[in-house]
């Protein structure tokens, strides 16, 4: 401790008060000493004295009133608590008494009034307990007479009414009768009127004040009960002995027991009772005063005392505070000259530097650096302070910048972002994120938990799902979230695909990227649609070929075992049959080969509404009479470039399906419009049950049909779609469940003028060949029916299993006339190829090409014929064009 | 003189030393006096002592009794009155003989008749002749019609059947006022009495019973029974005068011109068919199955008299409602009983003659009679179905005697008024119906004017002493030994 400090000065000041406090509190106690001595006289001598002549005051006092209290009691039992009240009065008194003689001197006629008080009192109890037994006799009678008034009336009543009912006539009798009763009522209207009076003057007795009325009273009532016991003969006789027992117990009345005499008694002892009352009052009265001449001398003493222990009081409390008040100055003065004031000063300065430091100013000295006191360390702490200050503001700004830069980048970026707290509350989020989930600020500002984000997401028909495709339950996600990055897509009712990149926080929590990938994930599920069709487009056009080989060596065995049999009809018959299935099987295998893209189209500039109206009559045949068929066709469309055949064919297998999707009955629409894009839309639509959503993807799928088994082969769609993409349109499937489907063709536009149609070749009639053609067909046998099949017709046949072997024989056999070949052949050399290499050799050599899947490759060839071959089109093809060369070789020749 | 008509029977031959006749006097009419002077007969060729029949009018027979008594001018030797003169008669009435009392003849009385009509303030006074109480008779084939029960249930929702309550008991009145008599001519809803002179305050009582015995007030009937301030004002009161008059209007048609039916008229003109229902004591039932009489001998029915689902509450001056309608039958006038005055010149043959008219033989016959006004009031008479079954068919007396038994022995029958007095109350409220009836007053201040009366005739009686009897009659204290 420094002593030179503000501190060590503070502590001298303190020691020197308290120094001062000490020799002040050695006067104190002997003032209080002093006063002490005093009080004990006050308590011992005096207090006692005053207490008990006020106390006897009050006992006095309550005598006073006791004799009224007597009177007024009403009942004996208010008597008798009375009486009690009155006994105790007079113990407490005569205590009272003997605890003031005790400390002051009474005379003896205190005692002597007490005594005599408590005589008079009794005389006066006696009295009026006199008079309560008049009382309750009084009242016993008073209730006889009432009764006896009510037997009289009871008695007399009926016979009064009846005799009122005759007189006023209302009883019908006869006059005689009516006369009896008016003479008959008088003794007993008498009798209600005398009873009457008795009673009145009965109750005038029992309310008498004095006897001399009471007299006058009795007088009265005796003349009238005479006049009763008069009227008694006269009425009657069955009411005679009833009214004479009442008028008797009236006549008792004015005897020694009876009200009259009772009254008497009874005002005899109140004017006893009064006078006691009287009397013990004045007594009363004295011995209160004798008492209050005490209360008045033991106050006087207190008193005196009293202001002597005030005065005491008074100097000694004097003393004590002038004492108090120098010490306090001094002390006060003390520490002004040497703390408050150099505190102020140095205090003053530090505070005029903190505020040029809050106003900015760098460059400043603290005064009292160099102190050696508090002041000192003050100034000095405060130096350390402002370097402090200047870093934590170039820190701040810096902290600032980045802040923005942070908040910028959080609300502009294209994602969604949130911030689940540690215990799972929504704390942060941006602007995207809003948009994302549609919602307003409003919604979330009460920053709801995760669980109640993901209840309102569930709400709104929103599901989870893993990156692996799997869905999920959003609750156990959250908990997962919480601990381990996690990824996963939430997917909206409308469509909306959202995908969240969540990250445990250290605090607890997770934050959260929500990005929208709706259009990314539609577009990845085209692609694999396109993906898929084309790989089951590729199979399909696999097999298509395989069955077009297999069928044109049934077909071809067949024909031949048709013209073979023909003396054998039932044979015949039987082969026709098969023919009619192998083709059947090979139109189904043509509708493969439509979807798959591999069949031969003969495109043609055509008008699609003309090609619609054509096909009118034809549809509404097709779709029944119960629906109605409506088209809705624009005008002035530019032609479209499709085969017309296909198209057709595209159109009637639209139109059944929309009849048998509205099982007979509702509406077909078939309407043409103009689509960007050089296209023309062809649309069929149905009002029919519709297609579920999750079927949708399959509908183009060969052998896939919504029909009852037996009814659909699944191909007619699958044929539409491959129309519709290898003639460089598309097809777009429509449907809601209950409404209704569309289907929509999309098909291009002429680009340029059309070529001039291709006439066909007119050909003569069948006919037999003797040329000779080189067959060429890796499948033997196909290879042996065709050969067969030409040799039938008289050609001579050489066949060969691959490309290689029939270069051999071109070479071999000039004699060859035709070269007829398989398009897709094992090996390097195929059809195409072989056609090249016997060019070369043989340049004036036709050549036909056949295939059962001709592909893009074999589309534009005008020399193709497309397996199963029937037998009179390749016999047709060969004649055709071995006469073709022939007039070409003809017209070179000449 | 045409009302008095004295029926001296002498015995053939008497000789010098016979006695004079006993003189009986009564109501006119067939019915009370009709038995007197049967009976009269027969005790003279018994016993050698005539009997002569003086029959006053009903209106002046109290009177005359009365009038008898004050002036010492007593005629008779027998009385025979209704039971509720007793308390104003009994100071001039000489005792019941104690023989008489113990005999089976007095204790086989039915016990609602014997110890309440027979005693004033613990003295046996008079013999019961006669066991009143109302009921209600409606006509079978009427309610048994097809279309009327179905026109009923079309109109009120409910079947067609005899009414439970007064409301019911209405609508019933109101329906077959509107209903054609099947004979033709105009058929009345119900019959009620509203004569003047007939006994039509019985008919009152009957409906403001049902609607002032609130099971948690009982003996509210006439007057309050701690302050014996009267109720007849009450909205009870007016509510049973207001159906009574609308009942009483249902029979406009049959009593057009007159001025009403008299209690004989009730039963009669049911008995002839002119009404779908009545309401009246229980000679109706023999009279209306009496086939000298009645023309619907076999179609008669009959019901306890209604009640009501809502009672008026005397203390919280409201209607309270209980759970169903709780019908209220009412001992309406007692009945009629015989007595012997103070002055009667020969007591011993006067109760003779008493005791031979109440003997059971003679009072089987009486009870079972439509035109005697006597009706059962032996438990025996009520117990004796064969008897019933022989007079009225056994459907018919299988429900006359079930409505007697349950009247009697139900816990909330009403009694009737039974103070000093009782004609005077009477009267009064009668002279003020009467003016309701003739239209000169609405019924609310008829009935407030009539307690005004009722509340004077009692002060001047005594009030403490009349409060004391009235409880008594109303059951709420015993009554005097």
């Amino acid at each position: 401790m420094r002593l030179r400090g503000i501190q060590g000065r503070l502590l001298l000041i303190l020691a020197l008060s308290s120094l001062a406090m000490v020799v002040a509190s050695f006067a104190a106690f002997r003032a209080l000493d002093e006063i002490g001595a005093v009080t004990e006289t006050m308590t011992g001598r005096d207090v006692p004295a005053v207490t008990s002549a006020l106390r006897l005051a009050q006992v006095g006092e309550r005598l006073q009133q006791r004799g009224a209290s007597l009177m007024a009691a009403g009942t004996p039992e208010a008597l008798a608590r009375a009486e009690q009240a009155i006994t105790a009065d007079l113990e407490a008194f005569a205590h009272e008494a003997a605890a003031l003689q005790s400390v002051q001197a009474l005379s003896g006629e205190v005692s002597t009034l007490s005594v005599e008080l408590a005589e008079r009192l009794h005389d006066l109890r006696r009295a009026l307990a006199a008079r309560s037994v008049h009382a309750e006799n009084l009242e016993i009678s008073r209730l006889a007479m009432r009764g006896q008034a009510e037997n009289v009336r009871q008695l007399i009543g009926p016979s009064i009414l009846a005799i009122e009912a005759i007189t006023s006539g209302r009883m019908g009798t006869d006059m005689a009768t009516f006369r009896i009763a008016i003479r008959s009522q008088a003794p007993l209207l008498a009798a209600e009127r005398l009873t009457d009076q008795v009673t009145a003057l009965l109750f005038q007795a029992q309310i008498a004040e004095d006897p001399r009325s009471l007299v006058e009273s009795q007088a009265s009532y005796s003349r009238t009960v005479a006049q009763l016991q008069a009227l008694t003969r006269d009425l009657p006789a069955g009411l005679r002995s009833g009214f004479a027992e009442a008028v008797a117990a009236f006549a008792e009345q004015s005897g020694s027991d009876g009200i009259m005499a009772l009254r008497l008694q009874e005002l005899a002892a109140l004017t006893e009772a009064e006078a006691a009352l009287e009397d013990s009052g004045k007594r009363a009265e004295a011995l209160k005063q004798l008492v209050d001449s005490r209360v008045i001398a033991a106050s006087r003493s207190m008193a005196e005392a009293t202001e002597d222990l005030r005065q005491t009081i008074l100097s000694r409390n004097s003393q004590f505070a002038l004492i108090g008040l120098a010490v306090i100055l001094g002390a006060a003065g003390l520490s002004y000259l040497f703390v408050i004031r150099p505190l102020s000063r140095n205090l003053a300065a530090v505070t005029e530097s903190m505020t040029r430091l809050a106003a900015g100013e760098r460059e400043l000295q603290v005064p009292g650096a160099k102190r050696r006191d508090e002041i000192g360390d003050l100034a000095r702490a405060f130096t350390v302070f402002k370097d402090n200050a200047f870093q934590m503001e170039q820190l701040d700004r810096e902290l600032a910048e980045r802040s923005n830069l942070l908040l910028a980048t959080f609300e502009t970026m294209k994602d969604g972002f949130s911030v689940f707290d540690s215990e799972r509350r929504l704390v942060a989020w941006n602007p995207q994120y809003l948009t994302h989930y549609q919602l307003e600020e409003a919604d979330i500002s009460d920053r709801p938990d995760i669980e109640e984000v993901n209840r309102r997401l569930a709400a709104r028909g929103v599901r989870a799902f893993l990156p692996n495709g799997e869905e999920t339950d959003m609750v156990s996600l959250s908990h997962r979230r919480l601990l381990h990055p996690q990824r996963h897509e939430l997917r909206f009712a409308d469509g909306q695909v959202l995908e969240l990149r969540s990250n445990p926080i250290p605090q607890g929590g997770f934050a959260t990227i929500h990005m929208d990938v709706t259009e990314q994930r539609g577009t990845e599920s085209q692609l694999l649609q396109a993906q898929k069709m084309e790989t089951v487009g590729q199979l399909t056009g696999g097999i298509a070929h395989d069955f077009n080989n297999i069928l044109a060596v049934i077909i071809g065995n067949l024909n031949i075992l048709e013209r073979e049999t023909a003396d054998v009809p039932e044979l015949q018959a039987r082969a026709e049959r098969a023919l009619g299935a192998a083709d059947r099987a090979a139109g189904l295998v043509n509708r493969l080969l439509a979807f798959s893209r591999r069949q031969r189209l003969a495109p043609e500039n055509i008008d699609i509404n003309a090609l619609v109206q054509g096909m009118h009559e034809l549809l509404e045949t097709s779709v029944g009479s119960a629906v109605m068929l409506r088209l809705t066709l624009a005008e002035d469309l530019p032609q479209v470039r499709v085969d017309p055949g296909q198209l057709e064919n595209a159109l009637m297998n639209l139109a059944i399906n929309a009849r048998d999707a509205m099982e007979g009955t509702g509406e077909i629409a078939i309407s043409t419009r103009a689509a960007s894009g050089d296209f023309i839309e062809l649309c069929v639509s149905d009002s029919g049950s519709g297609i579920a959503p999750e079927l949708l993807e399959q509908v183009f799928e060969p052998f896939f049909t919504t029909k009852p088994v037996g009814k659909g082969s699944g191909l007619g769609l699958s044929m539409v779609y491959g129309f519709a993409q290898q003639s460089g349109g598309s097809v777009q499937v429509e449907s809601t469940l209950g409404i209704g489907t569309k289907v929509t063709l999309s098909l291009p536009v002429t680009v340029e003028a059309a070529a001039p149609e291709a006439v066909p070749e007119q050909v003569g009639g069948e006919g037999t060949g003797d040329a000779c053609i080189l067959v060429v067909d890796d499948d033997a046998d196909l290879l042996e029916i065709t050969a067969d099949q030409l040799r039938a017709h008289g050609y001579a046949v050489v066949t060969a299993l691959d490309g290689a072997t029939a270069l051999e024989l071109l070479a071999e056999i000039p004699e060859i006339d035709l070269l007829y070949t398989d398009l897709a052949m094992p090996g390097e050399i195929d059809g195409f190829a072989l056609a090249r290499e016997a060019e070369k050799t043989r340049p004036d050599l036709p050549v036909l090409f056949t295939s059962g899947a001709p592909g893009e490759a074999g589309a534009g060839l005008p020399n193709l014929l497309r397996k199963p071959v029937p037998e009179e089109a390749l016999l047709m093809a060969v004649r055709l064009r071995l006469e073709t060369y022939s007039r070409r070789t003809s017209v070179s020749s000449t | 003189m045409r009302w008095l008509v004295t029926f001296v029977i002498v015995l053939a031959m008497l000789g010098p030393a016979a006695a004079a006749p006993l003189q009986v006097l009564t109501r006119d009419g067939g019915p009370i006096a009709g038995p007197a002077i049967r009976h009269g007969e027969s005790f003279a060729q018994a016993r050698g002592t005539g009997v002569s029949v003086i029959q006053r009018p009903f209106s002046g027979l109290y009177g005359e009794i009365m009038i008898g008594f004050v002036t010492g001018r007593e005629t008779a030797d027998v009385l025979i009155f209704p039971a509720a003169w007793l308390p104003d008669f009994a100071p001039y009435l000489s005792p019941v003989p104690q023989a008489l009392i113990d005999s089976p003849l007095v204790q086989g009385i039915h016990p609602a008749y014997r110890d309440t009509l027979m005693r004033w303030q613990g003295q046996w006074k008079a013999v019961t002749l006669d066991g009143d109480l109302h009921m209600g008779a409606y006509r079978r084939d009427l309610f048994e019609m097809p279309e009327a029960q179905a026109a009923f249930e079309r109109a009120y929702g409910r079947p067609l059947a005899p009414p439970r309550s007064w409301t019911e008991y209405g609508e019933l009145a109101a329906f077959f006022r509107d209903w054609p008599e099947p004979a033709g001519g105009a058929l009345a809803g119900s019959f009620e009495a509203s004569a003047e002179g007939g006994q039509r305050l019985w008919y009152l009582f009957s409906h403001a019973a049902a609607y002032t015995a609130h099971p948690d007030h009982p003996g509210h009937f006439f007057f309050d029974p701690d302050t014996m301030a009267p109720e007849i004002d009450n909205p009870a009161w007016r509510r049973a005068l207001r159906e009574y008059l609308a009942a009483v209007a249902t029979a406009e048609a049959k009593t057009e011109g007159g001025s009403g039916l008299d209690s004989h008229g009730v039963r009669s003109a049911f008995a002839l068919g002119g009404a779908a229902m009545a309401i009246d004591w229980t000679d109706i039932g023999l009279v209306a199955t009496d086939p000298d009489r009645s023309a619907i001998t076999s179609d008669v029915g009959f019901f306890v008299l209604p009640g009501s689902q809502e009672v008026w509450n005397p203390e919280a001056k409201r209607w309270d409602s209980l759970g169903a309608p709780r019908p209220v039958p009412f001992l309406a006038f007692g009945g009629w009983i015989a007595a012997v005055p103070l002055g009667s010149r020969n007591t011993d043959a006067a109760w003779d003659f008493i005791a031979w008219m109440a003997a059971p033989e003679r009072a089987n016959e009486d009870v079972t009679d439509g035109a005697s006004g006597f009706n059962p009031y032996r438990l025996s008479q009520i117990e004796d179905f064969e008897r019933w079954a022989g007079l009225m068919g056994e459907r018919q007396a299988r429900e006359y005697l079930g409505v007697l038994r349950e009247s009697l022995s139900s816990p909330q029958t009403a009694r009737d008024l039974r103070i000093p007095g009782y004609p005077a109350y009477m009267a009064a409220l009668d002279r003020w119906i009467g003016r309701v009836i003739a239209g000169e007053l609405p019924p609310a201040e008829a009935l407030a004017g009539a307690a005004v009366e009722w509340d004077q005739i009692t002060d001047r009686l005594g009030r403490a002493s009349q409060r004391r009897h009235y409880r008594e009659a109303m059951g709420l204290e015993a009554q005097a030994p």
